[in-house]
């Protein structure tokens, strides 16, 4: 074992330490008029999780010369101490470092530190600036420990961890009553997900005993575990995915979740958080792998959100939700890619999702910056030539996002797209609809950066009016923008003589998953070129035509009257049924049956006989109760004295 | 039986220690004034001391005397002076609760007994126990790899944060109402629980 | 030789619970506060006691925990009387029966 195994549990620390620093500089400030040190609170911040970078950079090439098992796969791992043993499963507090880890948490680590640079710059006139950073730097520990986690337990205590980060920066700023309703939308839908997962490891555990990743899987490879019960513990951890990485039923929260400053959303609710699902059923790719059943779900269920999240992308005005629509959109192409059994496609979307995503939702926050916090597209237009670094860097990541080569998402989207039709016949039918889902993504992100950056000016703005885009973000936003035009290399052969590098190098790690996957799925997985350059030139052909029309459409001048600054930016008519459609069934099936039952029960209570009967029960079972308990002291020490010696004489009498 | 004059002469100190222990103990149960009581704890204590030397724990008997009887039970004196407790052996020492709880502490101590008594076979005074001195006292506390360190860093700062809190506790506060103390106390001398109790509350509602 | 070990687990079992009737039945707040040291001056008899039946070092371990047990009763006692100065401070008398409020 390499002497870089070691470091791993400093991976996860630094951060943390960096959030308890913060956040004592956060409280001992929090006196003075505008908060604790500026300088040092950002460079802690920063520092941090640039350090965990650095450690990761280190881990992975250390895992180069690990000793390999017999699937070629290499893993660093260290086991801290057992943390608890319930019968004979220790649990132990430990973690391991595979190629997936790697590849994760160099993402991870590597747009977070940009994210905290691009959040110096984006709330340095906070007066919360440290609390935030503070917040920023625990999630970062979170999400370091959910994706090194050796085991469904340790991986909790990161999930429950992000779920707390998520709760605290959507809540961020807390005098608005809105933004708290986010946060605890956000807080509750996580926990229905949360109760999925916690079944789903409490079914693999009473199955088969293991608890950690190798455990299990080699369980499912070993033909111990199997059959409806995998199954059903598969589908309750998918629950747990549903939640956290926003897919139907439970997506509602996520374009809520906008309601937390920008850089909160591009790290959490775009590029890290969110993809925490797909990394969670790729690390368990072969029990997944085994529920052919449970893979047809997550296919129908990404395909659906896909399209749900693409048409109300459509619709919105506020150009965050646009986003943050777009983003489950993604996420459903993720979780399509996972549902035909292409782990390492799912995983490679969602590397080069965070770029993009990351590149668009901070260019968005520049844009909101410069414009003193407005984020309504109707109130836009024309900002290309007043932004114009903000124009680039937002144009490569529509370039990217649409799938438009030979940026990042046409890499990734194109293979998702080639993996769906080389399937069998329910995957080529949700092949179908992903593409007309990608006509869409190009429609509503064209849609976007033209309301924003191009037509006719619709508020007169001069370039004096803008506030300037500080240092720290534009360096973020060149990063992310370089990454965004060349992520998707990796899958090109420029790293090696294999075509596609990147699934070489995951090979060693989900490629058992994914062949067991496909085996149960009945696929036939053979290099298919012919196949790969038709899906190749139909994914192009209909980015270029959705992004030309929408182009054009978006265009013209528009007639709508333009709102005033702070006006309602939900959609309405048949955007806002279908935005709203799922907020809609759980009024109905969940809300409104809550306020019925209390509407029967306040009416059953002020009934003449029924009421007082029963208030009158409750108060006598109440006061029977106090009646029971003693106020003095000395009858108190009385009477727990009299169980004491009672015990006492039972055991004395028993044990003789 | 023949015992030799040291054997005999423990058995009397012991039994002389013993009955002095346990009546000043009774001492304390039924003294009608704190004060009195106090001065039989001392009592008490210095006979447990003197049992705790014949028990060849020299060391102890010398802390016991130290500690106990001379620095808490000053304190206690101390504090029963300073407040003048003079009204307290007005207060009734039982009531119709202390007879029913009575049975306990002898049902405790009679449990206790038996037990022992039980297994008196397996208790027999070991040969090769060590005179617990000064000297083998200090090595087995600051053994040097197996001592009690921690516990006793630990204790002082236990110490510490008790006298803290007791200055806390008991200093009267700068801005308190100067008429806290004079409140009445009421007939709580009456002794009726229900009249007592009552006033407890006015005491807490008041403030 | 010595004295009989159960002889004084007795006196320690007598002493603990005269200590503990006084704690539990006077009412007078002192005296329940004395009662509590007599138990714990009876348990470190006792402790005393049963060290003197093991052999070789292990029976000096009987007379480590009573120092500790010390120590921490005189934490107990500083803080004990500190509270009993506040409750005096608060009605003028030491009547533990006055101070029933816990059940509202």
């Amino acid at each position: 074992m390499p002497a870089a195994a070691h470091l791993l549990w400093l991976i996860p620390v630094l951060p943390l330490l960096g959030a308890v620093l913060n956040g004592f500089l956060a409280l001992a400030g929090s006196r003075t008029a505008d908060g604790p040190n500026r300088g040092i609170v950002g460079f802690l911040a920063v520092a941090a999780p640039a350090l965990s970078f650095v450690l990761v950079l280190i881990c992975a090439f250390a895992l180069e010369h690990a000793p390999k098992d017999a699937h070629g796969a290499a893993m660093l791992s260290q086991s801290l101490w057992t943390w608890f043993q319930v019968g004979d499963v220790p649990v132990q507090l430990g973690f391991a470092f595979d190629r997936l880890t790697a590849v994760m948490l160099l993402f991870v680590t590597g747009i977070g530190t940009l994210i905290h640079l691009y959040s110096i710059g984006y709330m340095a006139q906070d007066r919360g600036f440290a609390r935030f950073m503070a917040y920023l730097n625990l999630f970062m520990f979170a999400m370091i420990t959910l994706v090194l986690g050796d085991g469904l337990v340790v991986t909790f205590l990161g999930w429950e961890g992000v779920g707390l980060c998520s709760y605290l920066l959507i809540g961020f700023w807390h005098q608005n009553d809105d933004y708290n309703d986010a946060a605890r939308k956000a807080f509750v839908m996580n926990r229905i997900g949360d109760l999925g997962f916690l079944l789903g490891a409490f079914i693999l555990v009473w199955a088969c005993g293991h608890l950690d990743y190798v455990g299990i899987n080699q369980a499912v490879l070993g033909g111990q575990l199997g059959g409806s019960t995998l199954a059903a513990a598969c589908l309750l951890l998918f629950l747990g995915c549903t939640g956290k990485s926003a897919q139907i039923p439970l997506l509602t929260w996520l374009p809520d979740a906008m309601a937390g400053p920008t850089p909160v959303s591009a790290l959490i609710h775009a590029a890290t958080m969110v993809t925490s699902g797909v990394y969670l059923v790729a690390r368990l790719g072969p029990a997944f792998g085994a529920c052919p059943d449970v893979l047809n779900v997550i296919l129908v269920v990404g395909c659906l959100t896909a399209v749900f999240g693409a048409v109300a992308g459509l619709f919105q005005h506020d150009i965050k939700k646009a986003l943050a629509y777009s983003t489950v959109s993604q996420l459903g192409f993720m979780f399509m890619a996972i549902g035909c059994g292409a782990y390492t496609v799912a995983i490679f979307h969602v590397f080069t999702h965070a770029f993009f995503k990351a590149t668009l939702f901070l260019g968005s926050g520049a844009v909101i910056h410069g414009l003193g916090h407005e984020q309504d597209m109707r109130r836009m237009g024309g900002l290309a030539k007043l932004m114009p670094f903000t124009w680039i860097v937002m144009f490569i990541g529509w370039w990217a996002i649409i799938g438009l080569p030979p940026f990042a998402g046409f890499w990734s989207k194109d293979l998702i797209l080639e993996n769906l039709f080389a399937g069998n016949a329910l995957t080529m039918t949700v092949g179908v609809v992903a593409v007309f889902t990608a006509l869409l993504t190009a429609i509503y992100m064209t849609r976007m950066l033209v309301l924003t950056f191009k037509g006719q000016p619709r508020v007169e703005r001069h370039r004096g009016d803008l506030h300037a885009l500080p240092l720290s973000m534009g360096i973020s936003l060149a990063i992310l923008a370089i990454g965004s035009a060349v992520a998707g290399c990796l899958w090109m052969g420029i790293f090696g003589e294999q075509t596609a590098w990147f699934q070489h190098y995951l090979a060693g790690v989900l490629g058992g998953g994914e062949h067991l996957a496909r085996v149960r799925l009945h696929i036939d997985h053979e290099e298919n070129h012919t196949l790969a350059y038709v899906v190749a030139i139909m994914g192009t052909l209909t980015a270029v035509t959705g992004g030309l029309w929408a182009w054009l459409r978006w265009t013209r001048p528009q007639t709508a009257a333009v709102p005033a600054h702070g006006t309602d930016t939900a959609p309405t008519g048949f955007g806002g049924a279908w935005t709203y459609a799922f907020d809609r069934v759980y009024d109905l099936a969940i809300v409104l049956p809550v306020r019925l039952i209390s509407l029967v029960s306040y009416g059953l209570a002020s009934l003449p006989l029924v009421g007082p009967a029963a208030s009158g029960t409750a108060r006598f079972l109440a006061d029977g109760y106090v009646s029971l308990q003693r106020s003095r002291l000395r009858s108190q020490l009385t009477l727990s004295l009299a169980g004491v010696v009672a015990i006492l004489a039972v055991l004395f009498f028993h044990l003789k | 039986m023949l015992h030799s004059l040291d054997q005999i002469l423990t058995a009397i100190y012991f039994w002389g220690f013993a009955s002095a222990a346990v009546l000043c103990a009774f001492g304390i149960l039924f003294g009608r004034h704190p004060l009195n009581a106090a001065i039989c704890l001392i009592g008490t204590m210095l006979s447990l001391a003197g049992i705790y030397a014949l028990l060849a724990s020299p060391f102890l008997a010398v802390l016991q005397v130290l500690v106990y009887a001379g620095a808490v039970m000053m304190l206690v004196l101390f504090v029963i002076m300073v407040l003048n407790q003079a009204r307290d052996h007005v207060l009734p020492r039982f009531d119709k609760l202390s007879l029913i709880g009575a049975a306990l502490p002898v049902l405790i101590g009679v449990l206790a007994v038996a037990t022992v008594r039980h297994d008196h076979a397996a208790l027999t005074s070991s040969a090769t126990a060590v005179r617990a001195g000064v000297e083998p006292v200090a090595t087995a506390l600051f053994a040097p790899t197996k001592g009690y360190y921690l516990l006793f860093e630990l204790v002082g700062v236990l110490l510490l944060v008790a006298v803290v809190g007791a200055v806390l506790l008991a200093k009267r506060r700068l801005d308190a109402d100067p008429g806290t103390t004079d409140h009445p106390a009421g007939d709580a001398a009456n002794g009726s629980v229900a009249q007592a109790g009552q006033n407890g509350k006015d005491a807490h509602h008041g403030h | 030789m010595g004295i009989d070990p159960v002889a004084i687990q007795a006196l320690a079992a007598a002493i603990f619970a005269i200590g503990l009737a006084a704690a539990l039945l006077r009412r007078n707040l002192f005296i329940i506060l004395m009662g509590v040291e007599l138990m714990l001056n009876a348990v470190n008899l006792s402790l005393v006691g049963f060290a003197r039946t093991l052999p070789g070092d292990a029976s000096l371990i009987g007379s480590l925990v009573p120092i500790f047990t010390i120590a921490v009763a005189a934490a107990e006692a500083c803080v004990g009387l500190a509270m009993v100065i506040c409750i005096t401070r608060r009605r003028d008398d030491a009547d533990a029966d006055a101070y029933a409020s816990m059940k509202e």
